[in-house]
């Protein structure tokens, strides 16, 4: 089999200069002021609309995001999403990015005749594989909705979670490397007892782009808030539990999952694997006010049938992830929804700080023999690595946020490291996000 | 991780079933039990890399490679990748070992030859004290003897050179050919071969242009790692010692070289290499015809002596007029060793005692020839890769046999010649 290529999107670096820094900056701020003065300026058109009761004509609305409606029958939300970052790495890496914009999407979402809902969402600086959201969601019954298309398998609450979304610059290494990601196919969905309990069940042609491996998937996913119907127990009113599970099959090849560093460097590489890959995710999402908790389990397991040297079985492969984030907003909001907005109303925005640990870790299901890191090894010397990352966010509006990181990454075994024989890496990270 | 266990299990057990119809009675069991214990001692005895390389006997090599990879090591023959494999020699196993293809002109997809490597993947791991191992294809050696009789000439003229021995290798249990097992040039040949592996190893690697010892520059990296590439102690090779090996061989006075060059070399041994060489008609070797190849320095600790170590003699013993001369010339090192009266007549000298040991018809390298055609008669046969059918192959050996029993009165000719014009012909 030919090893997989991993997909990966393909950035637009800059060099590291100074007037190039400030051109970001002064392009930032015209886009994180343009939303507000444009929202001002059609928002008198919108009163007209709403006033003149026209709903059933088409007309534009303005409000987060630049909608187009025509009366009852189809309205057409226009979406888009640019993040430029700054990384740096501790102890200098080879070729590592200083400034990147990586993301710059745009979309459509909308609902058609009250019971179609579609999206559409591409990429702009990925030239090879632009379509990320593309999907028709049909309500078919209460409680029964039917969505078909390509979006993401329904495992892991940080990779279902948008990464504009996210806490932090990057995703937790498990919800990143562990989960599927996007896929073409259908699913079920649905939600009983107002959001009580929720269920999503799909079948996918692949195993999402995160991995790129295996093949036809199958993925169930329950969430639940038990406690909200406990009269006694307010603080855990808003506690979201849940469970995810994949089944795909694994065709013959170096397929399995690989463990990278934020740098994109390889601690841990694939190894022949064949048979079928399952993962299981547990999850947990806890909010009050300002404070937020959140953490997963996710586990990985591919089988290695008739991938020994001799075509015997090789003991499986477990990749296991978890992490355990908080948040506090120190401004006192809510989340993400700040009080008053930067440069209107004299205020400063909305604070966050948030601080995740999370761990990361490859190697065989069976310890016999001695510990080896080759492709076929029956006791594959595991790897892991260990992530400490401590944010600030800066919501300056509903449109603009800026986040700084500082991560700290720890490689077990130091052979295998981005650098050989460094094991400990800072990395410092600066985001600038817009999104309407 | 050597594990001979579980061989010993299926033997005992293959035992155990022939013998069950005849355990009728305690006189069975006694001759039971004697049996056992007799496989299970020849099975315990502890093998070495002398019984490894043991000339006098066909070895039968087991190779397990996953058919997958097995077969894009042949689709990708020119590449030097590694694949996991196991190999299997007289009850002892070698697990989570290398196997790539090698060569340069002899690579194959059909026949690889391989390299087989021990401690890639565990560091520590060794087979019978070895870290890896030559299997040559002979793809450049329709006989399968010149590597065999060369290697085993240069040790009979006291040159520490590889051993080697033949194997029949089944790959995934399958005939894959006669091939030449050889000892690879690492810290376990320096330490069996010299008793001290503490010093610097470089195998010389061809490239163009052709190189003969000229000197090109005082910058140490003209010479390593490029040209001389470090095996041994990567992590402080030392070039500059080369680099001044090569400047006392190019400027040192003709009346200084012998006492300048002996500070890197001993001249007399190096000599003596050429000699067995050229004896051998070997066109790829030092004096090669296209420039030096196919040999090793090695630099032994806490001096700036190197000494050659051969390397690769499959083209060796196909033309018995080869002149003694050949190259001398050309080459920087031996034209100016040549032109000192003194290290001319330990050459001469050194070609006549090769001839010497060699013998012509019925001499003792013919012998060894008929010893070693007649272990691999069958398995040459049977061979099923190898290109040149069995008809090539008893052709190869009758060219050989005819080499080696003109060779020496036709080397003795060219000598008795030179010495009669004292050092006419260089």
């Amino acid at each position: 089999m030919t090893p997989a290529k991993a997909r990966q999107p393909k950035l637009r670096r800059l060099p590291q200069a100074s007037v190039v820094r400030l051109l970001g900056a002064v392009v930032f701020v015209c886009l994180e002021l343009l939303p507000s003065l444009a929202q001002g300026q059609v928002q008198g058109l919108n009163e007209a609309y709403e006033k003149g009761n026209d709903k059933e004509g088409m007309h534009l609305v303005m409000n987060r995001y630049p909608s187009l409606r025509f009366g009852n029958v189809l309205r057409i939300d226009f979406r888009a999403r640019f993040q430029a970052d700054s990384l740096s790495f501790s102890p200098r890496l080879n070729s590592e990015p200083t400034f990147e914009f990586n993301r710059a999407r745009v979309g459509i979402q909308g609902v058609f005749l009250k019971r179609l809902e579609y999206e559409v969402e591409g990429e702009l600086l990925d030239a090879e594989n632009p379509w990320r959201d593309v999907y028709l969601n049909f309500r078919c019954l209460q409680g029964l909705r039917i969505q078909a298309g390509k979006f993401k398998v329904p495992l892991g609450l940080d990779q279902l979670t948008r990464i504009t979304d996210q806490d932090y610059l990057f995703r937790s290494r498990a919800g990143d490397l562990l989960t599927p990601g996007r896929d073409v196919g259908f699913m079920a969905h649905g939600r009983f007892f107002k959001r009580g309990l929720t269920y999503q069940a799909g079948l996918f042609r692949a195993d999402g782009d995160n991995a790129g491996t295996g093949q036809r998937t199958a993925a169930v996913r329950l969430t639940g808030t038990p406690f909200r119907w406990l009269p006694r127990a307010r603080l855990l009113k808003n506690l979201t539990v849940g469970v995810a599970a994949t089944h795909s099959r694994l065709p013959e090849g170096l397929n399995s999952l690989r463990g990278r560093t934020l740098s994109r460097r390889t601690f841990f590489d694939r190894v022949f694997v064949s048979g079928r890959r399952s993962r299981l995710g547990t999850e947990l999402d806890w909010r009050h006010g300002p404070f937020s908790v959140s953490g997963e389990f996710i586990q990985s397991e591919d089988t290695r049938l008739n991938q020994g040297v001799r075509s015997q079985n090789l003991p499986n492969l477990l990749g296991r992830g978890w992490y355990v984030s908080g948040t506090w907003m120190a401004t006192g909001e809510k989340k993400d929804k700040p009080r008053r907005e930067f440069l209107r109303d004299g205020g400063w925005g909305a604070w966050e700080l948030a601080a995740r640990y999370e761990e990361l870790s490859f190697g065989s299901g069976a310890h016999s023999g001695p510990a080896t890191i080759h492709a076929r090894a029956a006791n594959i010397l595991r790897n892991s690595e260990r992530v400490w990352t401590f944010g600030v966010n800066w919501y300056l509006n509903r449109h603009a946020k800026i986040q700084v990181n500082a991560v700290h990454e720890g490689i077990e075994d130091g052979r295998r490291s981005p650098l050989a024989g460094q094991q400990q890496f800072w990395g410092q990270f600066v985001r600038l996000q817009w999104v309407f | 991780m050597l594990l001979s266990q579980p061989a010993r299990s299926v033997q005992a057990k293959a035992v155990s079933e022939k013998t069950a119809g005849l355990t009728c009675g305690s006189v069975q069991r006694v001759l039971f039990s004697a049996l056992w214990f007799l496989t299970l001692s020849s099975l315990c005895t502890a093998h070495n890399s002398d019984d490894f390389f043991d000339s006098s006997v066909l070895h039968e090599l087991r190779l397990y490679v996953h058919p997958h990879d097995w077969a894009q090591l042949q689709a990708n023959y020119l590449k030097n990748t590694h694949y996991p494999a196991e190999l299997y020699w007289r009850g002892v196993w070698v697990a989570d070992s290398a196997v790539r293809s090698r060569g340069f002109g002899s690579r194959s997809g059909i026949k690889p030859g391989l390299t087989l490597e021990f401690n890639r993947y565990v560091a520590e791991q060794r087979f019978l004290g070895l870290t890896a191992l030559v299997l040559d294809n002979s793809l450049q050696d329709p006989s399968f003897l010149r590597e065999r009789l060369s290697l085993l000439l240069f040790r009979r003229m006291g040159i520490a050179a590889p051993r080697q021995a033949y194997a029949r290798l089944y790959i995934n249990d399958a005939y894959g050919g006669l091939y030449s097992m050889v000892e690879s040039v690492d810290e376990q040949f320096l330490q069996y071969h010299f008793g001290d592996n503490r010093g610097y190893l470089y195998e010389y690697r061809w490239s163009e242009p052709a190189y003969q010892f000229e000197y090109l520059g005082s910058n140490a990296e003209s010479y390593s790692p490029g040209r001389f590439r470090p095996e041994t102690r990567l992590d402080d090779f030392d070039a500059a010692t080369i680099g001044r090996m090569v400047h006392a061989i190019n400027s040192a006075s003709e009346d200084d070289f012998p006492r300048e060059v002996s500070r890197f070399l001993d001249l007399k041994l190096f000599m003596k290499h050429v000699a067995v060489e050229n004896f051998l008609a070997e066109p790829d070797g030092i004096l090669g015809l296209w420039g030096m190849n196919n040999f090793y320095l090695y630099r032994f600790i806490d001096t700036e002596r190197f000494q050659c170590i051969p390397w690769d003699k499959d083209m060796t013993l196909s033309y018995p007029w080869h002149s003694i001369w050949f190259n001398t010339g050309s080459n920087v090192l031996v034209r100016r060793a040549l032109a000192h009266p003194q290290t001319y007549e330990t050459y001469l000298d050194a070609l006549s005692q090769t001839a010497e040991h060699a013998g012509s018809a019925g001499g003792w390298l013919e012998q060894e020839l008929d010893r070693a055609y007649t272990q691999i008669l069958l398995a040459a046969y049977e061979d099923p890769r190898k290109p040149q059918g069995n008809a090539g192959f008893e052709a190869a050996v009758a060219a050989t046999r005819d080499f080696i029993q003109r060779r020496s009165d036709l080397v003795l000719e060219q000598l008795a010649a030179a010495r009669g014009s004292l050092g006419g012909g260089q």
